[in-house]
């Protein structure tokens, strides 16, 4: 992982992950203890996520590093596919479900 | 064959309640059982699915649609906490509790979800309490009886027929005639009953119940004039904000009271955090 993260979607997958998380920026800063600003600057990419801080979100929004990093994770492809072939699922529901199980922490 | 496995997944069930404290005849709080085991919990924007299972040999996550009345919502984290217990692999699960199951794992994960939220004895508890039984039972009686174990109305009545053999179809049927939202609409007539609103009738006899409910809910039988997170009228009481309390009753009780956003969509563990008071 590198020291300083400045990857092109970080801060949007940073802000999906808290709000799959069920948490305001305000709840999230308060429980990494950071300044709310700071929250808001990362997920719009105005300020580099150290490596550390990286760990931090992962472990408190539930999901795995990879997948915020946008490194290739290794997913359920069998559940996936069943996603797929659902012909009742919803195609905004299809994509909840593969970010689901994309980003699912296995540590 | 089937009735011999489902006799075990029964078996499991309340093996399950007993290990983590939860007397059989009591409410499961299965959100917090779900905790216990280890699993991650999320509630999630998924209007087409229930529930969804992942797991990887130890770790597991339980994900259950957002959008779905409470009772359903603790069924289907039942549901899904079966599929865990039993060994089944990960699973997307587009339409639980049809008395229809396609497959042996959605039947057992069914059997598993009934026994954990409404053993014989909690069934039979609750309408003692009402100084009922099940045969003689009215609607709102088992109105009551569902809300404290967490589970829908109709779903009660067709465990208490089909599972438990209590009832014969004619009471049933009878039941069935009448709707929850008709039920809601007579005991609190005032409330604009839409969306996914609940009636929560605490009473004396739900000592101790941890009650999950969401903003714009509505109580009876609160004791206490005022109570932070609620509006307090005459008659009822109404959710009003985020957070967890505790709550006197008519009779002296006390129930917990966890409040969450409406829909709340997020992990378990932060469903009734309040805001920070400096943000």
């Amino acid at each position: 992982m590198p020291e300083n993260t400045d990857l092109p979607g970080l801060g949007q997958r940073l802000r999906q992950a808290r709000e799959d998380a069920g948490l305001s920026q305000a709840q999230a800063a308060k429980l990494l203890g950071l300044h709310r600003p700071a929250i808001s600057e990362i997920e719009t990419e105005g300020r580099k996520v150290s490596a550390g801080e990286l760990k931090n979100f992962a472990s408190l929004y539930h999901v795995s590093t990879a997948w915020l990093l946008g490194e290739p994770v290794q997913s359920n492809e069998q559940l996936k596919m069943a996603a797929r072939n659902l012909e009742s699922l919803k195609a905004k529901d299809l994509e909840t479900v593969m970010r689901v199980i994309d980003s699912f922490r296995r540590e | 064959m089937l009735t011999k496995l489902k006799t075990e997944v029964a078996r499991r069930a309340l093996s399950a309640r007993q290990r983590f404290g939860f007397p059989l005849d009591s409410p499961c709080d299965v959100y917090e059982l779900i905790s216990k085991y280890g699993l991650t919990l999320r509630f999630t924007n998924i209007s087409t699915l229930d529930g969804l299972y992942l797991n990887d040999g130890l770790i597991g996550s339980i994900n259950i649609s957002a959008l779905r009345p409470s009772g359903h919502q603790h069924f289907t984290a039942a549901h899904e906490l079966g599929h865990f217990l039993l060994g089944h692999g990960a699973h997307l699960d587009e339409k639980i509790e049809d008395m229809e199951s396609n497959s042996t794992a959605e039947t057992m994960a069914d059997t598993f979800a009934r026994h954990l939220l409404m053993p014989k004895r909690a069934v039979l508890r609750g309408f003692r309490s009402l100084g009922a039984i099940p045969a003689t039972a009215n609607p709102e009686q088992y109105y009551a009886v569902a809300s404290w174990l967490g589970v829908g109305y109709t779903t009660l009545i067709q465990h208490t027929r089909w599972t438990l053999g209590l009832i014969d179809s004619a009471q049933l049927h009878q039941l069935t005639l009448k709707t929850p939202q008709q039920i809601k609409r007579r005991q609190a007539p005032s409330v604009s009953w839409t969306g996914r609103k609940e009636l929560w009738p605490l009473a004396g006899w739900w000592n101790g119940t941890n009650v999950h409910l969401q903003v714009g809910d509505v109580v009876t039988g609160l004791a206490t004039p005022s109570l932070d997170h609620f509006d307090i009228g005459d008659a009822y009481a109404i959710a009003t904000s985020v957070g967890q309390i505790s709550a006197t009753i008519f009779g002296g009780a006390t129930v917990n009271l966890n409040i969450a956003k409406a829909d709340y969509v997020g992990m378990y563990q932060y469903r009734y955090l309040e805001e920070p008071l400096d943000a």
